[in-house]
């Protein structure tokens, strides 16, 4: 009996053992998935076959994008005699199209135009047997007269009317929505009430309080389905009224649906689909959703195709028929997908794009050039996304793993990478061929793609530049040519304004940022020492200009500037000398400072800045002049987006091709607001509409202003022009002419931004701070 | 009398088993002791002796194109002022801490084996042990730096006594940040070794000590001659261990001072860091042989002292 119980404990202790080893080869097999097959990057149901072809998925939504010279989209409406109708907030209301949405003619609702002379327009909705309904607001109410909200009804047939929406006192009616057999017409109000109106009766009443307020709600079968940007989507069952727990799509939302804070806009919408089905449409794709099931199952995968473009939002989507969709950007910009069962569900060929950053150039350079090449996917991996906190130095060990394990991206950004050290590696190619290729046709700025040649071979080539510039009275500007001389004009103001506000100085960090592309290029010798009389001048001038800033301020300006400064501003940021050059326009033509200066990044600013001595923007600025920041680098100017192509890439002509289309006039043209184009012709067209900011004003024409309030109450007002001719080749001619680039070194700029501002607070002597510099950079420079 | 030895740990027990011992028997235990020995040999060949080779491999190559450069590399280093820096502070760093810490442990450890609230005491030491690095480098930072509290209270002391005035150091900054190193080190050490210490110490039969004591031996013949002997097992382990941590402070180091701290306290791990940052593979992986003959040149010492003493 012992025995037997020995036995019998040996045999489990062999059964757990051999379990054990079971569970791990198992694991072990687990670790060892295979790559670059299988199910498509968003999990959704479309997957892609082997390197055979065998079994592999056939068909995808194509898509096909117009451009619509129309303001801005409000509704898509398919009519019963097959007809499109597009409502637009423009000059015409109304557009339609006989052929599917290829062409779109104007088609303007009656008595629009007075219409809108004298209401907001908050919502409009079309109904497939051609009515439509406008959600407005008269000028009047919003300027707090007479209260004149409602709804203006124009029927198929049949007169237009107006009908009112017994709302409660600051409960506005947001929204509108037609069930979608057109049979009934619901507005949704910000008190989280939905409001039924009688079309017949001319009435409206309240149909059913909601947990949330709607953004955008409709209307199908018996379901009602509310999006809030804040609190994601509600599903209700229109006859009981009752809330339908659905988690999956809450959470969805959740995981997949940000707001987009780049365009302040929502970047997901929903539409209905089948009877119980939902459609939810974002930058991540178009998915359908069983109310109250189990998945969302993506349609359309938004990585190839524009829906993930970051800077645009879907403003209404819809179904035109069992293969197809119609999709509309409020950017005056359609897309249409049609479903393409011969092609295979996802792209043949593949290529992997990095930055460590999102980079809106690129990610739209990607869109525009997968649209051009169906069968490529760009795979663009940032490194350092919101959501895993990674530190720079993490996200690139790891991407220097990946790199060294042979799984390298094929396209990098180098900007924040240790570029040089990846040219010196081997591990950038030649990008002069692409760059032949592409000059076949356009033409770049000849002045950058030197600055970036050695040895007759161009490693990296950025995307877009900025330049450092500054704005004074043009009689200060005499005898301003370096560092020093800026000093002396900066004391001499201080001596004509006593306590006034000079240059706007909120921070330390923020005087060391602003000069530091005229200088920090002369840093580092060509041997790879530091060029410590350079950061010895740099340091020294620049304490003088703070010390002249700083000097007897009155406490008005005093507090400005703490304001400024506890405002949460990233002061280690390059952003803030951009918004800095413009706010400072602003404080110019106010007389609260006499100079501005920073990062030009844009036209926009630029035609701030231009603005500021025009007559109608008074007496402070008349005079003022715009010119490039005066430094120990006369012609410096920083790279932003900067390109290579992996060498130990088996696919450098695609990641060629994706360089070719981030350099093509096109995608050139529509940088915005990061920088200046380098492609000529995309140079050219993005001055005329300031990257795509107003095309509608010509040259030297008004076509806005900026206003802000003094701390005393007052309002200062800047009326802004788009540049004129003259002013436009100037700039252009500026970019033109700009040879040295600053290429911004982290570690470099933090030691002398730390001990720089210790020297500017007068913690320490200038050779103190420059001992402190050497010390940290010695090991940097060793290594 | 030889306190943990291989024979008191059963290990004299332990016999390798040979096909020449012959038999059977012989062969069943040769297959369980390889069965055994093989999974974790697996993982080490795997996981540790294989990558090193790669490193071995790539030490006389090109980073990137892998192309053949001889020595030049380890030339390279060899001329490297931060690789000469990143190793001259490393040791400096072992060299100092170790003793300081062994000492400290025993230190701590002898009047704590006679009390009888060694327990808890034995765990406020290791409480050091249980605080995230993040919290350590956030005190370091609120006591060390140029306002911090130290420089606070040592201007409160100058005030008070008249004997200084305002105290202003950066200890972060300036070559006392070794110094904060070290004790940062020995605050979060000590309470493993002494742990280790206790276990020595309380391992050893209290029959010896009171058959000295009756010998007419006092307490310090009882520490020379009875448990500092018997304490040479704990001894190899502690300052095994010790070596190894040391290299665990560059997270303090680095979370305090970043990537480029004051060259004081510059180590070899800020140094691996940023080559690896810079793709610097080439050069990263010839100093790692080097480290690597080093370390493994000094264990094997230690190891060899250990069985000698034996």
């Amino acid at each position: 009996m012992h025995n037997n119980r020995r036995k019998q404990g040996k045999v489990r202790k062999r059964a757990a053992a051999f379990w054990l080893a079971g569970m791990l080869a198992v694991s072990l097999m687990g670790c060892g998935g295979k790559v670059g097959g299988g199910e498509n990057a968003d999990g959704g149901a479309s997957t892609r076959g082997d390197a055979s072809g065998e079994n592999e998925a056939m068909g995808r939504y194509v898509e096909t994008v117009t451009d619509v010279d129309t303001g801005a989209i409000m509704d898509l409406q398919k009519l019963a005699d097959g007809k499109l109708v597009l409502l637009e907030n423009g000059a015409e209301g109304r557009f339609s199209s006989a052929d599917g949405g290829k062409t779109w003619e104007p088609d303007a609702l009656p008595g629009w135009n007075d219409f809108v002379m004298e209401n907001a327009i908050m919502d409009m909705k079309a109904v497939s047997d051609g009515s439509v309904a406008v959600l407005y607001r008269s000028y009047d109410s919003i300027l707090g007269e007479e209260d004149e909200t409602g709804i203006w009804l124009i029927p198929a047939q049949g007169e237009e009317k107006k009908i009112g929406i017994p709302t409660a006192e600051e409960e506005l009616v947001k929204c509108l929505c037609f069930s979608e057999d057109g049979s009934r017409l619901f507005a949704g109000t910000t008190e989280e009430k939905i409001y039924e109106i009688d079309r017949e009766a001319e009435t409206a009443r309240l149909f059913m309080t909601t947990d949330i307020t709607p953004d955008v709600f409709c209307v199908w079968g018996n379901y009602l389905a509310i999006k809030n940007e804040r609190d994601g989507v509600a599903i209700y069952q229109l006859d009981k009224q009752e809330r339908i727990a659905d988690d999956v799509i809450t959470d969805f939302v959740k995981e997949n649906c940000e707001t987009n804070e780049k365009i302040a806009e929502s970047t997901y919408s929903i539409f209905p689909a089948d009877k119980e089905e939902l459609y939810l449409v974002c930058g991540k794709g178009v998915y359908r959703h069983t109310v109250g099931g189990g998945d969302m199952e993506q349609v359309i995968n938004g990585s190839l195709c524009s829906l993930s473009d970051p800077m645009k939002h879907v403003a209404k989507m819809i179904r035109t028929g069992e293969a197809g969709f119609l999709a509309a950007f409020s950017e005056k910009t359609l897309l249409s997908f049609t479903y393409d069962p011969n092609i295979s569900t996802m792209p043949s060929q593949s290529l992997t794009a990095y930055s460590l950053t999102e980079n809106d150039i690129l990610r739209r350079a990607i869109i525009r050039y997968q649209g051009a090449n169906p069968d490529i996917y760009v795979e663009y991996k940032v490194g350092m996304d919101e959501e895993s906190g990674m530190t720079r130095e993490d996200a690139v060990k790891k991407l220097n793993t990946e790199i060294m394990a042979g799984k390298g991206p094929d396209f990098l950004l180098l900007d924040g990478l240790p570029a040089d050290s990846y040219v010196e590696k081997g591990m950038l190619a030649d990008l002069t061929p692409y760059l032949t290729e592409l000059e076949k046709e356009e033409k770049l700025l000849s002045n950058i793609k030197e600055s970036f040649t050695a040895d007759e071979k161009i490693y990296m080539m950025p995307a877009a530049i900025t330049i450092s510039m500054y704005l004074t009275d043009k009689d200060n500007m005499t005898n301003v040519s370096d560092l020093s001389t800026l000093a002396d004009m900066i004391e001499k103001l201080r001596g004509e304004h006593p306590g006034e506000g000079i240059l706007q100085t909120y921070s330390e960090e923020m005087l060391l940022n602003a000069l530091m592309p005229v200088s920090a290029p002369l840093w580092i010798k060509e041997a790879g020492k530091l060029n410590v009389e350079e950061m010895r001048h740099y340091l020294e001038q620049t304490k003088r200009i703070y010390d002249a800033c700083m000097e007897g301020l009155h406490e008005d300006v005093l507090q400005r500037y703490r304001d400024l400064a506890e405002n949460g501003v990233n002061v280690s940021s390059k952003i803030i000398a951009d918004s800095d050059l413009q706010d400072g326009g602003l404080q110019v033509v106010s007389g609260n400072e006499k100079v501005t200066l920073g990062e030009l990044k844009n036209a926009y600013n630029y035609s701030i800045l231009q603005s500021v001595n025009k007559a109608e923007n008074g007496e402070y600025g008349k005079n003022c002049r715009l010119a490039l920041t005066p430094g120990s680098v006369k012609d410096s100017f920083s790279p932003y987006a900067l390109m290579g192509v992996s060498a130990a890439s088996a696919k450098t002509e695609l990641a060629g091709g994706l360089l070719r289309e981030v350099l093509s006039e096109k995608t050139q043209s529509l940088i915005y607001p990061t920088g200046f184009p380098i492609n000529e012709a995309g140079l050219t067209s993005y001055l005329k509409t300031l990257g795509g900011q107003c095309d509608w004003a010509g040259p030297g024409e008004y076509f806005g202003s900026l206003a802000f309030a003094n701390e005393d109450g007052t309002v200062a007002m800047m009326i802004t022009y788009m540049p004129t001719e003259r002013e436009t080749k100037e700039l252009f001619d500026l970019l033109s002419s700009v040879r040295t680039p600053y290429l911004a070194d982290a570690v470099v700029e933090d030691a002398v931004r730390e001990a720089g501002k210790q020297y500017l607070q007068g913690g320490c002597s200038l050779e103190e701070a420059l001992q402190k510099i050497e010390e940290k950079l010695d090991i940097y420079m060793a290594e | 009398m030889s306190g943990t030895t291989r024979k008191e740990m059963g290990l004299h027990n332990l016999k390798i088993p040979t096909i020449a011992a012959g038999g059977k028997k012989s062969r069943r235990r040769l297959r369980t002791f390889l069965f055994f020995l093989l999974p974790s040999l697996a993982g080490v060949t795997l996981f540790v002796l294989l990558p090193f080779l790669d490193v071995v491999n790539r030490s006389f190559r090109t980073a990137v194109t892998g192309d053949f450069m001889g020595v030049k590399n380890y030339s390279v280093i060899f001329h490297n002022q931060a690789f000469l820096l990143a190793v001259k502070n490393t040791a400096r760093f072992t060299v100092v801490c170790i003793p300081l810490l062994v000492l400290a442990g025993l230190l701590v450890a002898f009047p704590l084996s006679v009390m009888k609230e060694a327990g808890l005491i034995k765990s406020v030491y290791l409480f050091p042990l249980a605080m995230p690095t993040a919290t350590i480098v956030l005190v370091w930072k609120m006591v060390f730096y140029r306002q911090g509290f130290l420089n606070l209270f040592l201007t409160r002391l100058g005030e008070l006594t008249g004997l200084w005035g305002c105290v202003s150091i950066d200890y972060l900054g300036t070559g006392a940040s070794f110094w904060v190193l070290v004790a940062s080190y020995l605050w979060k050490n000590t309470g493993y070794t002494v742990v280790l210490w206790l276990a020595g110490i309380l391992a050893i039969p209290n029959e010896f000590l009171e058959a000295a004591k009756v010998d007419g031996a006092g307490r310090w013949k009882c520490i020379r001659y009875i448990i500092l002997p018997n304490l040479k097992g704990s001894f190899y382990t502690i300052v095994i261990l010790s070596f190894l941590n040391s290299f665990k402070i560059y997270r303090e180091a680095y979370l305090v001072a970043g990537s480029y701290p004051q060259e004081d306290i510059y180590l070899l791990q800020h140094l691996f860091n940023n080559w690896f940052v810079n793709m610097e593979f080439d050069k990263m992986a010839a100093a790692a042989v080097c480290v690597g003959v080093v370390l493994f040149g000094a264990i094997m010492l230690l190891q060899r002292f250990w069985d000698r003493a034996e």
